[in-house]
């Protein structure tokens, strides 16, 4: 498909939308190696606005001047790798970016709001390439849901969001997805070690701490880990139950 | 001090009706562990053409006109079994005479057969803005409320199916940030008849077994058993963990 996308009838367009927002966060993968998560077009389209309903081509036709701010489902600690717009980007004078924005929550007590860019997340689409991708380099930002967003030294409570602007004439461009490269870590540990066995110079002193602050381990009693046990098929049993929340079927 | 904008024209009820109840909301992560952690509910449902417009502070501002905009609901992504415990809002009430009001909510999903419809407020997890009050923060107190994926709901001893928002009611001129959860992972409780001869029910660590049992990440050890205090080996660490986590898709 080239050029703008045939407008389909609207009673069609609000369904495609409804369909499809809901699925726009991906699921999530376990482990430390990189992992991809994709954001679709359907929470950019725009129910009032026709131009941005969801399209046949299954991308988002935003109009010049339209900014979208779209969820980000990612766990607290993740670090952003990298951010990939996909785009139709058919005409000169129109472009669409991506960025992820903190959103500062404002507390009582005369604080200011502030929105502010992750460094290194903003991509654009810079020529007319028709179907296409355009990627940041690498990221290597942490979220975390509360962080000093403002610059004055105090923590603030944050919410993240994936911010898709469009730019230029009326004449739209597409947006396909947003596809973010993260990865899960380990948080770092405190200062001062919990268990007496396991000192900040134990090769997996960040790994038992991160169990022991999860509530997954209370160690093996007597302010001890006993990290060079062996397991029982028992104790995994309640490592694993708890982690996860086992099981809640019905 | 912000005000609204004033969309025009007739489609806002049209939009109205479509965007209430398919938004996807802001999951901010989920943790581990069966300790307190926060599930963080942004407001921009973007564009939300029909609640409410995002404006410059990235809070959700109401479409009302003279009057407090639609409410609405958010899905509440959180697993079975969760523990909510606490809900917080940040909020920026702007009109003296109004304010906006949070709350989760259960809807029971109607069978066949003349069931009647059914929304439970789940005690405790009410919030009301204080008019003009401005950028502030709001917590309710302490909370012990098991989200469950079917309950008695409405009281008539027949568990419901059931599906949890958040609910935001707006006031006149407010901008809502954000709603924060307080929540934790529980283990299941354990069933009645032991599934492991050699874990009985008064097993300390009956519950937990059971538990991975039921969510097919371990058979036991053959002949009914599960062997409790034999040594893990590392092959049996590897296939609990990539069964646990449904190891392994990435490309």
């Amino acid at each position: 498909m080239s050029g703008r996308t045939v407008p389909i009838c609207w009673p069609l367009a609000a369904a495609f939308a409804m369909a499809l927002s809901a699925a726009s966060a991906a699921g999530q993968s376990y482990g430390t190696n990189d992992q991809v998560l994709t954001i679709g077009a359907g929470p950019l389209e725009d129910l009032e606005a026709y131009a941005g309903a969801l399209h046949p081509d299954g991308y988002a036709y935003p109009y010049g001047g339209d900014e979208f701010l779209a969820p980000l489902p990612l766990p607290e600690g993740a670090e952003l790798r990298q951010l990939c717009l996909y785009v139709n980007d058919h005409g000169s004078g129109m472009s669409a970016s991506a960025s992820i924005v903190a959103v500062k929550l404002v507390p009582g007590g005369g604080g200011n709001p502030q929105i502010a860019t992750v460094p290194n997340s903003l991509v654009s689409s810079t020529s007319d390439i028709g179907y296409g991708y355009y990627c940041t380099g690498d990221i290597g930002y942490n979220l975390r849901s509360v962080t000093d967003v403002d610059g004055d030294g105090t923590p603030d409570a944050v919410v993240f969001y994936v911010k898709v602007v469009g730019y230029g004439a009326a004449d739209p461009v597409g947006v396909g997805a947003v596809r973010l490269t993260w990865r899960r870590q380990v948080s770092p540990p405190p200062e001062t070690p919990t268990f007496g066995d396991v000192p900040a110079s134990d090769g997996a002193f960040a790994l038992v701490e991160a169990l022991a602050a999860s509530g997954i381990t209370s160690g093996c009693g007597g302010g001890l880990f006993c990290p060079g046990a062996t397991l029982t098929r028992r104790q995994m049993a309640v490592f694993l139950s708890k982690a996860l929340g086992l099981h809640w079927g019905n | 001090m912000r005000h609204p904008k004033r969309p025009s024209g007739s489609r806002i009820l049209v939009a109205t009706t479509l965007a209430i109840a398919f938004r996807a909301p802001f999951v901010a992560g989920q943790s581990y562990g069966t300790n307190d952690q926060t599930l963080t509910i942004g407001m921009a449902e973007a564009p939300l053409t029909s609640a409410g417009f995002i404006d410059t502070d990235g809070y959700l501002y109401d479409t009302g006109f003279d009057e407090p905009g639609p409410p609405f609901v958010v899905p509440l992504h959180l697993p079975d079994g969760a523990e909510v415990r606490q809900v917080c809002a940040y909020a920026n009430d702007l009109h003296a005479d109004t304010s906006a009001m949070l709350s989760l909510i259960a809807v029971k999903l109607v069978p066949g057969g003349g069931g009647d419809p059914y929304v439970l407020t789940i005690p405790g997890s009410a919030i009301q803005t204080t008019p003009g009050a401005g950028y502030s923060s709001y917590c309710t107190g302490s909370m012990a409320y098991t989200l469950r994926n079917a309950v008695d709901l409405d009281g008539d001893q027949v568990p419901d199916n059931t599906v949890y928002f958040l609910k935001v009611e707006p006031g006149y001129h407010g901008g809502i940030g954000a709603v924060l959860v307080t929540w934790g992972r529980q283990v299941s409780p354990p069933p009645d008849t032991p599934t492991f001869g050699d874990v009985p029910a008064n097993d300390v660590s009956f519950p937990h077994i059971e538990a991975l049992a039921a969510s097919g990440i371990t058979a036991g050890c053959g002949g009914g058993n599960y062997c409790p205090n034999a040594l893990l080996t590392r092959r049996q660490m590897a296939v609990y963990l990539a069964k646990a986590f449904g190891l392994h898709w990435t490309d």
